[in-house]
């Protein structure tokens, strides 16, 4: 195992860590606040460790260490963990570590077990030699972590405002990308049955959404403000995702122009972050103009997640194909 | 008292026009939302372009072949229903540009109207504050505040609006806009471009095959296009790094126009158009058997090139080479024996005697897959995507607006009505409000409840 794998491990490790200091410490009324603290330190060791295997990586590989799966999972947990301090320094809000922690953790889990092949560093193909491969994958990948966080705030949201119903189908249509992401990664299920367990779970899990949101609708909200808070930076983290989205979707315009003679050629991968954009796109237009509920927002921007979500790994789970073929997993 | 209000704004009297139907936000979700779907669909679903019908019949049996080809599913980008919804958003923000951004573009240069009390009693966000000092006293320390949170401030008599952020507002026009210009831009490009990939093989030449292509604008041109040459370069573990070709291009009298050397992420321009690098493909081993000239067809065979003929009836000579420029090894195999004979490894223009007969390695045909673009709506298009880049890191910039009014009383204390109709980044504001509570009237519970957190 390389160093550079080593030190990412230690960053998975210190992320499970993190998570386990900010559970201890969110039971603990007296010492909240230092262990708080220190779950914010443990995050900083593995943000450090992040940072360090991706130099060590960019060093090794000569070259931007954005070219397949785990790369772009290193990366995704670095804006994670950017965003983390970013909005505990703007919004000083605790709950927000244990969150993240486990995000990143899941992220570390994953990248681990991903086949030998993508720890390795391996050459570039010739589609991929060039430099646009920088400046069109990282504000994606940024977006991305920055709408799961928006998403995964958005569930915070429907639970603390006592839509608790509507968050548990949240948290289970998640869950069902998840499952498929794994079992897409690990086993050699056929594409067609995850991708029916996909659509099927998912379509089940919208519908109790739908139905619970409805049911909810006059449940009293708690006079806590964290309600307002949680559905705020949900608000704000997409507000800033979606430009990031919107570059990235355009520099891969001028890239696929540049290396293969169209700007747009409805190629899955840029199917889907069209229709991730066009979902972010009606939550913002929801947010400025429609008269609807935070709830419902928070809906919305779950919807959004779990796009970003088949848009980011549906490749490697879902038997897409198409010209971005080379970020599948070869097992 | 900061409070929400939830009842609806004021209505203008307004009939409902055909204009406002289209323009509508309700119009602008919907079509949203079956783009989303269909999109989600065209992404899953293989699209009948790239994919042969064969591999919907593995996928999805006979019958479902038929109901997405019925359904237009095979085909989603092309269907009359996304057309169809593309037209109708495009539509539709035409008239939300003229019912809404207009007027709304209007005012912020003509100046936003000042607003009255009861007005702002009916806004999404509001509260009043009770101050014990003379209006003047009262509005000084009310601008002074806003201005320590970075507002600027405007007044008409007892009435303010304090703005901050002067250019959030314009997120959704600049974006509309680099959506109708992309509009246009593919308009341009679907009338008057044209585009096709030639396969060419080393040494030979070919005419762009245009004959098919009617572009609105300027003349198709009738050029020649030669490939000088063809090679691959290799990562020293073996894999492809880059394939190059080299090019000319002449005129139909056989005047040079332009040459190059083309390779994926690096395209020529000559005249206009567009060569890229798209395919590469080792066609055949050339071989020179006792001075006469034969092509040796081959396969990819896992990572070699493996090419098979028959010499005799019962002989066969069967040539393999990695890449284009390697050496080639040479095998025999007779029908009486298992398995093929290695009898020489040749370099290019290398010779091997086998008995009387001179076998000489010739090199080999690569042929190579060029694309051509004519583009004529490419500068539209990205000057598009410069308005929608700005236009979305806008969406980012908060842009907030607060009115007031100041009611004086018959004691000479003032009453400050303060709000906002702003939905985007409402807890922002709703913060504002509560600070302005904090410092000029008295503390109040959502105040004290929002620092408890």
């Amino acid at each position: 195992m390389s160093a550079e794998v080593t030190i990412a491990n230690a960053a998975g490790l210190s992320s499970v860590a993190a998570f386990w200091v900010f559970v201890i410490g969110s039971n603990l009324r007296r010492a909240h606040q230092t262990i708080e603290r220190l779950g914010a330190f443990v995050m900083m060791i593995c943000f450090t460790c992040v940072n360090v295997a991706l130099i060590m990586r960019t060093i090794e590989a000569s070259r931007f260490p954005i070219a397949n799966l785990y790369e772009s999972l290193l990366l995704f947990a670095w804006s994670m963990l950017a965003a983390y301090f970013l909005l505990r320094r703007a919004y000083s809000l605790n709950n927000l570590g244990w969150l993240t922690a486990l995000s990143v953790s899941t992220i570390f889990l994953y990248a681990n077990w991903l086949p030998a092949s993508q720890h390795d560093i391996a050459p570039l193909m010739p589609a991929l030699v060039s430099n646009w491969r920088a400046i069109h994958v990282p504000p994606l990948i940024v977006s991305y972590a920055l709408l799961t966080l928006g998403g995964l705030l958005a569930v915070g949201h429907l639970w603390t405002s006592n839509r608790r119903g509507t968050a548990i189908a949240s948290v289970a249509a998640i869950a069902v990308s998840i499952s498929c992401t794994a079992i897409g990664a690990f086993s050699s299920v056929k594409p067609l049955f995850l991708q029916l367990w996909f659509w099927g779970g998912t379509a089940v899990c919208l519908a109790v959404m739908a139905f619970s949101l409805k049911a909810e609708r006059l449940n009293p909200v708690s006079a806590s403000s964290r309600a307002d808070l949680y559905d705020e930076i949900s608000q704000r983290c997409i507000s800033i995702a979606f430009p990031l989205l919107t570059f990235g979707i355009i520099t891969g315009a001028l890239w696929a122009n540049h290396a293969w003679g169209a700007y747009w050629s409805f190629d899955p991968k840029e199917s889907m972050s069209l229709a991730t954009w066009f979902s972010y796109a009606a939550y913002l237009h929801l947010r400025a103009k429609a008269d609807m509920s935070d709830a419902s927002l928070s809906v919305v921007a779950v919807l959004g997640l779990l796009l970003t979500l088949v848009t980011y790994f549906g490749f490697s789970f879902l038997g897409f194909g198409g010209l971005h073929s080379y970020g599948q997993l070869s097992k | 008292m900061l409070t929400s209000s939830t009842e609806a704004p004021i209505n203008s009297g307004r009939l409902i026009s055909i204009l406002e139907l289209c323009g509508s936000l309700k119009l602008t979700l919907a079509l949203l939302t079956v783009l989303l779907l269909l999109t989600v669909l065209g992404a899953w679903i293989p699209q009948a372009s790239v994919t042969d019908e064969a591999v919907y019949l593995e996928k999805f049996g006979t019958e479902g072949s038929v109901l997405l080809n019925s359904l237009g599913l095979t085909n989603a980008f092309q269907s009359p229903a996304f057309l169809f919804s593309i037209a109708l958003l495009f539509l539709n923000l035409a008239a939300c540009t003229a019912v809404n951004m207009g007027p709304r573009i209007r005012k912020k240069f003509a100046g936003q109207d000042f607003t009255s009390t009861v007005k702002i009693r009916h806004m999404k966000q509001q509260t009043s504050v009770h101050v014990t000092k003379s209006l003047e006293g009262t509005a000084k320390d009310l601008i002074a505040h806003f201005a320590t949170s970075g507002f600027s401030a405007r007044r008409a008599g007892n009435r303010f609006i304090f703005e901050k952020g002067k250019i959030g507002w314009l997120a959704a026009p600049v974006t509309h806009l680099g959506l109708f210009i992309l509009l246009i831009g593919i308009s341009v490009t679907a009338q008057g471009g044209y585009r096709g990939v030639v396969n060419v093989n080393t040494g030979e030449s070919m005419e762009f095959p245009l004959q098919d292509k009617k572009p609105l604008i300027g003349k198709l041109p009738k050029w020649r296009l030669t490939l000088n040459d063809a090679r691959k370069e290799d990562h020293p573990t073996g894999e492809v790094r880059q394939w190059y070709s080299t090019v000319s291009i002449n005129d139909s009298q056989g005047k040079p126009i332009g040459s190059g050397t083309v390779s994926v992420n690096s395209p020529i321009t000559v005249g206009g158009i567009d060569i890229y690098q798209s395919d590469w493909a080792l066609k055949a081993i050339k071989l020179r058997i006792d001075g006469k000239d034969l092509q040796l067809p081959v396969q990819p065979m896992g990572s070699q090139f493996m090419g098979v003929m028959q010499i005799m009836p019962e002989f066969m000579l069967i040539g393999v080479l990695p890449s284009a420029n390697a050496p080639m090894r040479l095998f025999f195999k007779h029908d009486g024996h298992p398995s093929p004979k290695l009898v020489a490894t040749l370099d290019q223009n290398q010779t091997f005697k086998l008995g009387d007969v001179e076998i000489t390695n010739a090199g080999t045909v690569v042929t190579s897959g060029l694309q051509y673009k004519y583009d004529p709506g490419l500068a539209i298009v990205y000057v598009s995507f410069l308005f929608l880049t700005v236009g979305a890191y806008l969406v980012a910039t908060p842009s907030h607006r607060i009115f007031a009014e100041i009611v004086e009383d018959d004691d000479n204390n003032c009453d400050i009505v303060l709000g906002s109709d702003q939905t985007k980044f409402a807890g922002l504001i709703k913060r504002e409000l509560c600070k302005v509570e904090n410092a000029l009237g008295q503390p109040n519970p959502a105040e004290v409840a929002l620092n408890e957190r």
